[in-house]
């Protein structure tokens, strides 16, 4: 084979290799310009919801932050003001529940910070409000009124057993017509925060 | 400068991607739930487009024909990784609620059809010519139908913020179909025989 014959051959190869090199550096010039404000974007956007929940919260603390624990998801709310000495006042924990459309998305307050949460029983905590996260792909006009503040006002202060949906021996009223859509936010929140709270116990050796 | 202009025309109506090429329906049906959105998602289309197009167009003699396709491909998907980056960071709620379809525009015909049929044949000035032409006929096409399933679908008319109209009657029993993936096959087949009855877009 001529040499000019081996190039020929092997340049397509070169050139996708060029393209592919030159591209990666782009992407990772984009990537470290963007990075920063994408962590910003997704911390104010999660801070702002838990807010909706707990007004008087001034900051949050990711719990897998800290050294002992690896439980994702989880928030632990911290308000300057309080009077205890951690400052926290209560925890937040993101739920996924499977709905007709796809995931829902979900910021659920526990009104307990994580020293009472460790020694509370679950059946005993009361939960202190929901916040269902944007966008949802439940139906316009029946599933999507998960989002109406009557159906979320209904885990306000609400005892963590009583998170059913009343047919079931529970105290949430299920949406007309989306059954299936009011079902997955109630057993996605059961679900999740039932795992979420085992695995914090379990990780301080808490028997639960 | 005949050309260009002849170009730009030929984007928007003669080979109009949405309602002559019928290219690129997947993120047309998907998005064109609000006025906000379709326009969000052009401005994303043209980004890619454009800069893909000029790119193939100016390494055009160079591609060894064997790997045209990958490198279009890579090419492209370079384009929308930055799109879908730039979304994230400075426009949350657009990224929101375009949602999977910005990544997508990687595997959109629209794209890879205009680089493999226009761009690598053609100059950079012409291919940047049919990129605005054939943008300027996407966002024609995705405006028009999400306009009309905005108004019928959740009634009412809003613009970035900027301004919101509740249309008496429908925004307190909105057509909810509308706003369902049915609701744009409706709207879209229904566009389609329209113009095509009229002659407004002719397939030539």
């Amino acid at each position: 084979m001529s040499e000019k014959g081996g190039f020929k051959e092997i340049w397509p190869i070169i050139f996708l290799g060029i393209v592919v090199c030159l591209s990666v550096t782009l992407l990772t010039l984009t990537g470290n310009v963007t990075k920063d404000k994408i962590d910003e974007v997704k911390r104010q956007e999660v801070a702002d919801n838990l807010k909706k929940i707990f007004p008087d919260m001034d900051d949050y603390d990711n719990l897998n932050d800290r050294d002992e624990y690896n439980t994702g998801g989880v928030y632990l709310i911290i308000d300057k003001d309080a009077d205890t000495a951690d400052k926290e006042i209560g925890i937040g924990i993101k739920c996924v529940g499977s709905g007709y459309g796809g995931d829902i998305e979900m910021l659920v307050g526990l009104s307990v910070n994580l020293t009472e949460l460790l020694k509370t029983d679950l059946a005993d905590i009361t939960i202190k409000g929901l916040k269902i996260l944007e966008p949802i792909s439940e139906t316009p006009g029946l599933g999507a009124k998960i989002l109406d503040n009557k159906f979320q006002g209904y885990f306000e202060m609400i005892g963590f057993s009583d998170v059913k949906l009343e047919e079931d021996g529970g105290e949430i009223s299920a949406i007309t017509g989306a059954t299936i859509s009011s079902k997955a936010v109630v057993e996605g929140i059961r679900d999740t925060i039932e795992d979420k709270v085992n695995d914090i116990k379990e990780s301080q050796g808490v028997k639960s | 400068m005949s050309g260009i202009a002849e170009n730009f025309k030929n984007g928007v109506l003669v080979s109009n991607p949405v309602f002559v090429l019928l290219l690129g329906l997947c993120p047309t049906l998907a998005v064109s739930t609000s006025i906000d959105n379709a326009i969000g998602m052009t401005g994303a289309v043209l980004f890619v487009l454009l800069l893909s197009n000029i790119i193939v167009s100016i390494i055009r003699k160079w591609i060894p024909e064997s790997v045209r396709i990958p490198v279009f491909i890579v090419i492209i998907a370079t384009f929308v990784t930055i799109v879908d980056l730039i979304l994230k960071a400075y426009f949350p709620p657009l990224s929101k609620s375009l949602g999977i379809f910005v990544p997508l525009i990687v595997v959109n015909c629209i794209i890879l059809g205009r680089a493999e049929a226009f761009a690598s044949k053609n100059t950079i000035l012409d291919s940047a010519a049919d990129a605005f032409g054939i943008a300027t006929g996407f966002l024609l096409a995705i405006f028009i139908i999400s306009f009309i399933r905005e108004v019928l679908g959740s009634g009412k008319l809003a613009f970035f913020g900027l301004f919101e109209l509740s249309i008496p009657g429908l925004s307190t029993h909105p057509l909810s179909i509308f706003i369902l993936p049915m609701g744009a096959f409706m709207v879209i087949g229904l566009l389609l025989a329209l113009f095509r009855h009229t002659g407004v877009v002719r397939n030539e």
